[in-house]
């Protein structure tokens, strides 16, 4: 679930340069959002689409609506902002659905045996989607047109206006993969996490350190992070408290920026004139 | 298709670094803008390519005001730009530069023809542009502006840090392009020898106005010349 | 939407009253409040009060220093806590509970602090975040902070033998600390490290080279921030009577961010005014949700914050104390037209681009070593990146009350060499010896120590505050004021010695008529002007100028060269990157032209001008006829 956060998180700041605070509340969104379509009576896989599109226009919305509105972006002003929308989303989800966490209906499939620990089926679907979105990512950024011009202007923002390519369709197309990657979380995780309003900060910073694993510009670094990140937390879960599960992130957090800042990736060549 | 500069002026911020500058390339032609650093350049070529605003005056593609146009749209207008310090895409490949050129027209993207005019990129087309030399670099992003079928290319000192016979070639690839595509080629160069060897017109800037015009046999031996670039320096060259 | 006012617009002693008058009202307010309010403003009120010192502390971190904390309730928590603990389980008395508590916060904040301060912008923002999220989560597991519970029962405080139970005495209790906790946050600002925190905060690495310790600074600031967050927990502890969980919330700390916002961070005030603002605001949505939406409980007000944050960015960037001040202005304005008197500070009003005239007098600088004698030594300076080499193995020796050119075409690597010698970047490979010490690849302030001050090839002035003020940042090395100083406002003596200096300087180079104008509104050719005399202000020894003659008007040029000829008579020793060859050649003892990274001529101007490399480099290869490419 941390792999597909930070997906979400190094579209945006790969073109835009901002950190997205709000990039945990997209999860919750959705997840609380199918929830209630269920509740009103729509089958599982309908709420999941409406849930995951909807999160997806918004996380649209907001970029064209709000972040374009502020001509000079600092990196105080933008954590501010992005901190801001996280704040009033979180409002929102207590106003419109309570403060009780909620879960999806596990998805159809049977739980399975490896080697005596019991893998529940929701873990196969997390994982199934974590592949097929990272295998997609990568896919999209390497070898498609648009993929390869969103690396454009994430690399040279004035060649890539000068050759043609938009600003504005590149902060759309990144704020869409995070809308849809952080919607996806969402509702993934909610059968076994549960969904409730308030979690999406911690989750957003955990989607953050696995993607300054990544150092903020590698997918496949930021994915890998993610898992292990996840990784580690079940195993420290196993001996102390699960309460000092969430402490772990943050350790490793604070230990990776100040002793490697460039994550896990390979940094990109680039030759200075 | 020709390109003119009328009366521009523009700047950063509280400074006017174009003051009021004329000029004019007409189709199939090279007109090299030199002068010395400072002098207004660059300013000139983004303030053409939208990068930033032009405060007053005006500039026209085929005496059509593109001024206030954003810079992403104007290269479907035909006008390419070659950035200062060639600003290629360092984590993509030749390949992926390349066709990233052809953004705005994806359609019939002449590859094949800029691999004909930079046959150095052929052997290199996977790697990564970071990679490149610098001269190498130069050439892609020629290419890439080439990939757009441009009918004006303006360029910002493609011979920065280059060996001479690297630069050369460049300036023939130019050339070349004038005559066979009748392309309005816009040079801004400090390297003189090397703009004037195939410029048709020169302009001569200093603090963002035009000092002198003309054609560059007689510019070469104009003393002024000498004087805007080194103030007074005997002409042991000449 | 333009920019808020700087912060630190006037360098000049008049703000003292204002800001006493301020203060008197303040404390008018305070005693007269319990007598006029209802009971549940008195309740807000209160609230506001302990919730104002977090707030100052934020305003001062991010609004001064411009360092965002997304961990403020950690800190917060910790006094309250270390407060609350040593109440109960020691049973200490209060002060000194009290006073541990601030002194835990602060302790904290060291702690945490000498390894988070490496960081910078958004990394720093969320490792504080993640500060956060461990001391909520320590507060929620452990058993000395009583797990989720909390700990509670701790008795009211006695003040002079009077108990402290309802809120009228409350807020006379804690409205003591937080006046204090403004004065002193004013006087800061305004002292020595105030203004270099201001300054490091436009510009890290101008502050740098003139000998700021933007690191040492950065973490005082931060420790100071805790303390007040962490005294404001220990009245937090005292007023609620329990310490939970709750208290390091996350959400506390958007709300002491949003304070710190919505008021300004423009001035110490808007943290007062912004903690007033969000709890009658937060008290109001909580009355009015639950209203409108049955069923509506818990933290709802957080709607109103979220979309406070967000407006205030977009709309109102210098919050409620920056729009006051703006339509104070505005009416000023008006008030102005009305008597038929110019405005006081209008940009049409501004001198033209010719320079003001000088006294004449040269700026003071230092001279360490006899003429002639070696002042910098640079051997085998190199530098490489990725594959390509920028510098190759450049040596060269500047002998002292000598000014030494340094030319080349574009990209020669002349302002990576200089950048190598002035710390800014480390070299690959070699040493630089300023005095005989080793200065290569050290921090930037270390050599400034030493005299080295340079100037910046593109501007780096200090938009916070005016001419004066960046003039008067100059002097920072020759100040020794620190953050206890400043604090207490003990250091007019000293503050006003920098004052005349900064004025002498001033006008030495003709900046006189300009030194109230904001650094951000002067013409370019002037801003050049004065970030020479900002760099001249510091005494140097050795003065590095990156391309000052960019810009300027050929006066100008002219009026910098001579000034520049006079310091060497002073015995200044000066190095010069230029374009303006001419200039150069005109100025210098020695000549040295980069080309490609080496050195390819060195020497006087006589025999650079003539040397044939150097015409090639410039002009191109003269041989090639242009008629033969046709």
């Amino acid at each position: 679930m941390y792999a597909l956060l930070a997906v979400g998180l190094i579209a945006i700041y790969s073109v835009r340069h901002i950190v997205n605070l709000a990039q945990g509340e997209f999860a919750s969104l959705a997840g609380l959002g199918a929830v209630w379509l269920i509740s009103v009576g729509l089958p599982l896989v309908v709420a999941v689409v409406i849930a995951v599109v909807s999160v997806t226009a918004t996380a649209v919305l907001i970029d064209r609506l709000i972040i374009a509105r502020v001509r000079q972006m600092t990196t105080l002003t933008s954590i501010i902002l992005t901190l801001g929308v996280a704040t009033l989303l979180q409002a929102l989800m207590l106003l419109a659905w309570g403060p009780t966490a909620r879960g999806l209906p596990p998805f159809p499939g049977a739980n399975v045996l490896v080697g005596g620990v019991s893998i529940r089926s929701q873990e196969f679907w997390m994982l199934g989607t974590l592949v097929v979105v990272g295998v997609g990512i990568v896919l999209f950024s390497e070898r498609t047109r648009l993929g390869k011009a969103m690396r454009a202007v994430a690399e040279q923002p004035i060649a890539a206006r000068i050759v043609g390519i938009s600003p504005v369709l590149a902060s759309v197309v990144a704020f869409g993969i995070a809308g849809f990657t952080g919607a996806l979380a969402g509702v993934m995780s909610s059968p076994l996490s549960l969904s409730v309003w308030s979690a999406g900060l911690l989750l957003a910073l955990k989607g953050f350190v696995a993607a300054v694993l990544g150092g903020l510009v590698s997918y496949r670094a930021a994915m890998a992070g993610g898992l292990l990140l996840g990784a580690l937390e079940s195993y420290v879960a196993g001996y102390l408290d699960s309460g000092y599960r969430d402490a772990v992130a943050f350790l490793i957090l604070i230990v990776i920026l100040i002793v490697r800042p460039a994550g896990l990736a390979r940094r990109v060549s680039g030759v200075r004139v | 298709m020709s390109l003119e500069v009328v009366d521009a002026v523009s700047g950063y911020g509280r400074l006017r670094v174009i003051d009021g500058l004329s000029c004019e390339v007409p189709a199939a032609s090279i007109v090299a803008v030199v002068g010395a650093n400072g002098a207004g350049k660059s300013t000139l070529l983004r303030a053409i390519d939208g990068l930033i605003p032009l405060w007053t005056g005006d500039i026209q593609l085929d005496g059509e005001s593109i001024a206030g146009i954003p810079t992403e749209r104007l290269v479907k207008r035909g006008l390419a730009h070659v950035p200062e310090n060639r600003l290629v895409f360092p984590g993509l490949t030749v390949r992926d530069n390349l066709v990233l050129g052809a953004w705005s027209r994806p359609r019939n993207a002449p590859l094949d023809d800029v691999l004909e005019l930079f046959p150095r990129l052929v052997t290199r087309l996977g790697q990564t542009a970071g990679s490149l030399s610098g001269g190498e670099q130069q050439m892609l992003a020629i290419g890439r502006a080439l990939m757009s079928r441009p009918t004006v290319l303006i360029l910002d000192e493609p011979s920065i840090g280059l060996a001479p016979r690297i630069v050369i070639e460049i300036m023939d690839v130019l050339a070349r392009l004038r005559d066979s595509e009748g392309l309005a080629i816009l040079l801004v160069e400090q390297n003189l020898s090397a703009a004037f060897r195939v410029a048709d017109r020169a302009v001569v800037v200093t603090h963002g106005r035009v000092a002198l015009e003309g054609e560059p046999e007689q510019l070469m031996r104009a003393p002024e010349v000498r004087d805007v670039y080194f103030g007074g320096l005997d002409a042991a060259a000449g | 939407m333009t920019a808020p006012a700087p912060r630190l617009a006037r360098l000049a002693p008049t703000r003292r009253r204002n800001e006493l008058l301020g203060l008197g009202i303040l404390v008018v307010v305070v005693i007269a409040l319990p007598f006029v309010a209802s009971p549940s403003v008195l309740g807000i009120a209160v609230f506001a009060m302990i919730f104002a010192l977090p707030a100052i502390g934020l305003n001062l971190l991010m609004g001064l220093a411009g360092q965002v904390s997304l961990g403020q309730a950690a800190f917060f928590a910790a006094g309250a806590y270390a407060h609350a603990i040593l109440l109960t389980r020691f049973e200490i008395p209060g002060p000194i509970a009290a006073a541990a508590g601030v002194t835990a916060a602060m302790l904290l904040a060291l702690l945490v602090g000498v390894p988070l301060l490496r960081l910078h912008g958004h990394h720093l923002a969320l490792a504080t975040l993640g500060l956060g999220f461990i001391v909520m989560i320590l507060a929620r597991e452990s058993d000395i902070t009583g797990r989720n519970t909390g700990i509670y029962g701790f008795s009211r405080p006695v003040v002079f033998g009077v108990t402290i139970d309802n809120n009228a005495l409350f807020l006379w209790f804690v409205a003591p600390a937080v006046i204090v906790a403004i004065a002193l946050a004013m006087n800061l600002t305004r002292s020595r490290v105030g203004r270099a925190l201001s300054a490091l905060n436009d510009s890290g690495i101008a502050a740098e080279s003139l000998a700021v310790p933007t690191f040492r600074l950065r973490l005082g600031v931060f420790v100071l921030s805790a303390g007040l967050a962490g005294l404001g927990g220990v009245f937090y502890a005292y007023h609620v009577s329990l310490v939970s969980p709750a208290v390091s919330d996350l959400h506390l700390s958007v709300e002491f961010l949003l304070m710190a916002v919505l008021g300004g961070l423009g001035s110490v005030w808007g943290a007062l005014l912004g903690a007033v603002a969000v709890e009658w605001l937060g008290e109001g949505l909580r009355d009015i949700i639950p209203a409108l939406i049955p069923g509506a409980g818990g933290e709802v007000q957080l709607v109103g914050y979220g979309l406070a944050l967000v407006v205030v960015i977009i709309a109102m960037p210098g919050g409620v104390h920056g729009f006051a001040l703006s339509v104070w202005r505005w009416a000023s304005g008006l008030a102005f037209r009305r008597r038929g008197s110019t405005q006081p500070r209008t940009t049409t009003q501004l001198p033209t681009t010719s320079p003001g005239t000088s006294t004449g007098a040269v700026p003071t600088v230092s001279a360490p070593v006899p003429r002639d004698e070696p002042v910098l030594e640079v051997l085998g300076l190199t530098k490489r990146y990725g594959g390509v080499t920028a510098v190759d193995d450049v040596s060269f020796t500047v002998p002292a009350g000598r000014i030494v050119g340094l030319i080349g075409p574009n990209g020669a690597g002349k302002t990576t060499c200089f950048n190598m010698i002035s710390g800014a970047i480390s070299p690959t490979a070699g040493e630089v010896r300023l005095l005989g010490h080793q200065i290569a690849a050290r921090s930037p302030h270390v050599a400034a120590h030493l005299g080295l001050t340079r100037t910046f090839q593109n501007l780096q002035i200090f938009t916070s505050t005016d001419v004066r003020g960046n003039v008067y940042m100059g002097r920072y090395r020759l100040g020794r004021a620190g953050f206890l100083r400043g604090l207490l406002g003990l250091q007019g003596v000293e503050q006003r010695r920098q004052h005349e200096q900064a004025d002498r300087i001033l006008d030495a180079l003709g900046l006189s008529d300009v030194a109230d104008v904001a650094a951000a509104d002067l013409p370019f050719g002037r801003q050049r002007v004065m970030e020479v005399a900002r760099a001249l202000a510091s005494e140097p020894a050795l003065l590095l100028l990156d391309e000052p003659m960019a810009g300027l008007s050929t006066a100008e040029r002219h009026r910098l060269a001579s000034l520049l000829s006079e310091l060497r008579v002073a015995g200044l020793t000066t190095i010069i990157v230029e374009h303006d060859v001419a200039q150069v050649l005109a100025l210098a003892d020695e000549v040295i032209v980069l080309d490609d990274g080496v050195i390819i001529s060195q020497g006087s101007p006589d025999h650079v001008r003539h040397d044939p490399a150097v015409i090639a480099a410039y002009l191109g290869d003269g041989t090639t006829d242009p008629a033969v490419a046709r």
